[in-house]
C-alpha cells in the first residue's frame, strides 16, 4: 500500500504525465480513494499552472543575439574554385561565401595560405 | 531517430540553415532558464550565446544518452554558473543595475506579477528546480541528471519550493 507521503512527493510529475505508466496507475488508485491527496493534487495542478503560465509570459531574447551569433560562425564558402597543382605545392583558389556574397582569393604555397583578395578576416 | 537527432546531425555537419532551426526552436528555453538563474537580461543574453555556441562545436560529441533539451539546458546551466562564478569575482562590471532583473524589455506586464515575485524570493537551487519541472516539462531522472543530484533530492528541492511558493502566494 503506497503513502499519502510518497504519493504526496510524486504529485508535480502526476500533474504533467512526466512518470511511468505503472506509476501512474499506483497513484491514480490512490488519489481516487484518498481526500487528502486529491486536495494536495488540486493545489500542485493550480501551482503548476501558474508558474508555468508566468513563465511562458516571460520575456523573449532579442534578435541582437542571433546576429552577434552568426558573426561568430565560421564563414562558409559557397562556390570555390582551386586551380594550381598540389604536386608543386602552389595554387590559387577562389570562394564566393555567403555573408554579403563577398568573392575571396587565396594564394596557397607549401601549406601556407595569403588572402590576395578581399579582407583578412580575424583568427582566419 | 527523432527530429531533434537529425537537426543536431545537421548542426554537426556545420548546417547554417539547421543551425538557425536548432536556434529558433531552444533559444527562448535557453534563455529563460538562464534568466531564472541570473536574473539579469544582459547576463542571460550572454548565456545564450555562449550556449549556442558550445551546441554548434559540440554537435558531433552529443550521444543521444539524454534529450537534446535536456542536454543543451545543461549547458546553459554550466555556463550561467561559470559566468556567475566570474562576476561574483569581479572579472565584470555588471552593465545593469539591479532593477533592470526584474525588467520587461517585451513589455508583457501581464505576467503573474504575484508569482513572478514568490519566484524570485526562492532560494536558487529550488527555482531551477521548479523551472526544470513546471516549465520545462523534465522527468525527476533527467532533472536529477541534468542538475548532477540523486532523484530523492530533485524530489525533495520541488516539495521545498512547492511549500515555499504557496507560502508567497498566501
Amino acid at each position: 500500500m503506497i503513502r499519502c507521503e510518497t504519493i504526496e512527493r510524486w504529485l508535480p510529475w502526476y500533474a504533467s504525465g512526466q512518470i511511468s505508466t505503472r506509476k501512474m496507475q499506483v497513484m491514480a488508485e490512490h488519489i481516487a480513494n484518498c481526500e487528502t491527496c486529491q486536495t494536495a493534487l488540486a493545489k500542485v495542478i493550480q501551482l503548476r499552472h501558474r508558474v508555468a503560465s508566468s513563465l511562458t509570459e516571460a520575456p523573449v531574447p532579442t534578435t541582437q543575439v542571433w546576429e552577434s551569433l552568426t558573426e561568430r560562425l565560421p564563414e562558409a564558402a559557397s562556390a570555390q574554385i582551386d586551380l594550381g597543382s598540389f604536386l608543386v605545392g602552389l595554387n590559387v583558389g577562389v570562394a564566393a561565401q555567403r555573408r554579403n556574397a563577398p568573392v575571396r582569393g587565396d594564394l596557397r604555397v607549401l601549406g601556407h595560405r595569403v588572402r590576395i583578395i578581399g579582407k583578412h578576416k580575424k583568427g582566419a | 531517430m527523432t527530429g531533434d537527432d537529425r537537426l543536431l546531425a545537421r548542426v554537426a555537419k556545420q548546417d547554417r540553415d539547421a543551425f538557425q532551426l536548432l536556434y529558433e526552436r531552444y533559444a527562448d528555453s535557453v534563455y529563460r532558464f538562464a534568466l531564472s538563474i541570473l536574473r539579469a537580461p544582459h547576463l542571460a543574453e550572454d548565456v545564450l550565446q555562449e550556449t549556442m555556441m558550445a551546441v554548434w562545436k559540440g554537435a558531433g560529441k552529443f550521444r543521444g544518452r539524454s534529450k537534446l533539451k535536456t542536454w543543451i539546458l545543461g549547458i546553459t546551466r554550466n555556463q550561467a554558473y561559470n559566468l556567475l562564478r566570474g562576476e561574483k569575482k569581479g572579472k565584470r562590471l555588471p552593465e545593469q543595475d539591479a532593477s533592470a532583473a526584474v525588467s520587461d524589455p517585451t513589455g508583457s506586464m501581464h505576467r503573474d506579477l504575484a508569482v513572478q515575485e514568490a519566484l524570485e524570493a526562492l532560494p536558487e537551487q529550488q527555482r531551477e528546480v521548479m523551472h526544470l519541472v513546471f516549465y520545462e516539462n523534465l522527468t525527476v531522472r533527467e532533472a536529477a541528471g541534468l542538475l548532477g543530484i540523486p532523484t530523492g533530492t530533485v524530489k525533495s528541492r520541488m516539495h521545498h519550493a512547492r511549500l515555499n511558493l504557496a507560502k508567497e502566494l498566501a
